[in-house]
């Protein structure tokens, strides 16, 4: 009688082993999958990785921490890379493709940004944009880190070289207002981006009680007014004001 | 034989579709110094706005092109401009201009339409600006000068947001809605709130764009059209 239950101990023990494997492997597969092929945390030049090469930021001193970067995050990288290259505003993978942003997506935005000449408006703008669209999926504060970073840049004094005055030709007067815009246009894509969320925040108070990351967007907001980008202060300022009851 | 039927009926079939396809809708010319890429970028920009659809257009841009639609803007943008050529402009930081006593159909460009990075719609509206000055039936729609002081909402002085001067003076206002700023103003604004096939940032661009270019209309009754047209409830 004794080797019917040894035999369906050993069997127990098989079939326990068998499964336990069995989901080791399912754990490690699933793990392959979303594994991150790298993780970074600083810019090639050792510099913090948010903010390497922004401009004269003191926050750009903040080490933010260990981020995973995936395939899909890079897969993104190279996209955008292909979108900006085309000038083709109206891509649809921006919106198809850049919504609910990882960590390591963002991260990597950031180092393009970071990357780029201060003329390449309209790509940096873009990023901008891209992370600010996103604040209601993905938004944190470091985030906002960034958006202080972008917001505190030296004015863009001329779209050939921004850190050269040039003077205005006769014809300049004419278009002055695509170009002032243009040269101001990652701050004037960060404005929108700041007054769509907190206008979302005013709506939703009520109802949902606000958002913690309202005060970082209201500290932005401050952070343009003092920027010295005429553009931008008066602006930046008249909205601080319309919002600032929402601060927390 | 059926095989070679077949092949011969379906190159007819295709060419008869081609031929059915709508007439070129690019009928001006570029000069032949027009540099490759500036010319391949400003027929990108145009196919762009080729294909916009809209669900719906504003009084005022009913008045001025008809629906929000990309036949209708590139058929108006064809029916003024003949030619496309390089030139200065000023040798400043222009994109394009037009000089009419030059040749009041043909628009120029200058290296800063590649050189500079505008957003798309940025181009665009500079473009569609420029073709509303080829019309010599109204005169070119001159612009008007700045007022003297020229102040804003908040009754500051109106500066250039790029060199701080003064546009106070200045040769850059409009009287109408229907002039070169307020008309490309207008059509911006229209894709910013009607588009339907516009991604997001082209809608928001349009929108950053003719707001500012609305501070260049400054005749009160002007600006009341435009607000009723566009603005009402914001």
């Amino acid at each position: 009688m004794q080797s019917p239950k040894k035999f369906l101990t050993g069997l127990a023990v098989v079939v326990l082993i068998v499964a336990v494997v069995s989901g080791l492997r399912v754990i490690l597969n699933t793990q392959n999958n979303s594994k991150p092929d790298s993780v970074e945390a600083t810019s090639p030049s050792g510099a913090s990785a948010e903010g390497a090469g922004l401009l004269n930021s003191k926050a750009a001193a903040a080490s933010p921490a260990p981020v995973p970067v995936t395939e899909r995050d890079r897969q993104l990288d190279q996209i955008l890379t292909q979108i900006l290259a085309s000038k083709n505003d109206n891509d649809k993978r921006l919106d198809t493709e850049f919504k609910n942003l990882s960590p390591g997506t963002k991260y990597l935005l950031k180092q393009k940004y970071a990357g780029l000449p201060a003329e390449a408006r309209n790509e940096r703008g873009t990023i901008v944009f891209l992370l600010g669209r996103d604040l209601a999926n993905s938004g944190t504060v470091e985030d906002f880190k960034f958006f202080d970073q972008v917001g505190a840049e030296p004015p863009c004094r001329s779209l050939g070289d921004c850190s050269q005055e040039t003077k205005a030709g006769p014809e300049d007067s004419h278009e002055e207002s695509a170009i002032g815009v243009t040269l101001s246009y990652p701050q004037q894509v960060l404005m929108h981006t700041l007054q769509d969320y907190l206008s979302r925040q005013q709506a939703s108070q009520t109802s949902q009680g606000g958002d913690s990351l309202v005060d970082p967007a209201l500290h932005t907001l401050q952070v343009m007014a003092h920027s010295g980008n005429p553009s931008i202060t008066a602006k930046a300022q008249e909205l601080s004001n319309r919002y600032s009851h929402l601060k927390q | 034989m059926g095989k070679n039927f077949s092949r011969i009926a379906a190159v007819l079939l295709a060419v008869s579709l081609h031929s059915l396809a709508p007439a070129a809708a690019f009928a001006y010319t570029f000069d032949s110094d027009v540099p490759a890429n500036i010319k391949t970028q400003m027929l990108d920009d145009l196919s762009f706005v080729g294909t916009i659809q809209g669900s719906q257009a504003s009084s005022l841009h009913q008045q001025i092109f008809g629906q929000v639609d990309g036949a209708t803007y590139n058929q108006f943008f064809s029916s003024r401009v003949m030619s496309v050529g390089m030139n200065g402009c000023g040798d400043g930081n222009a994109v394009a201009c037009v000089i009419p006593m030059e040749d009041s159909s043909k628009i120029w460009l200058t290296q800063n339409y590649i050189k500079f990075s505008h957003p798309q719609i940025a181009r665009l509206m500079v473009v569609f600006h420029e073709s509303r000055h080829t019309e010599d039936a109204n005169n070119n729609w001159p612009h008007a000068t700045c007022p003297t002081p020229f102040l804003d909402k908040d009754g500051s002085d109106m500066k250039s947001i790029w060199t701080g001067a003064s546009l106070a003076g200045e040769p850059a206002c409009d009287e109408t809605p229907f002039g070169s700023y307020g008309s490309s103003m207008i059509m911006l604004k229209n894709i910013s709130k009607f588009c339907t096939n516009c991604s997001d940032k082209v809608k928001m661009d349009a929108g950053i764009y003719a707001d500012d270019q609305f501070k260049r209309v400054i005749a009160p009754d002007a600006i009341a059209q435009i607000q009723k047209d566009l603005y009402a409830g914001q």
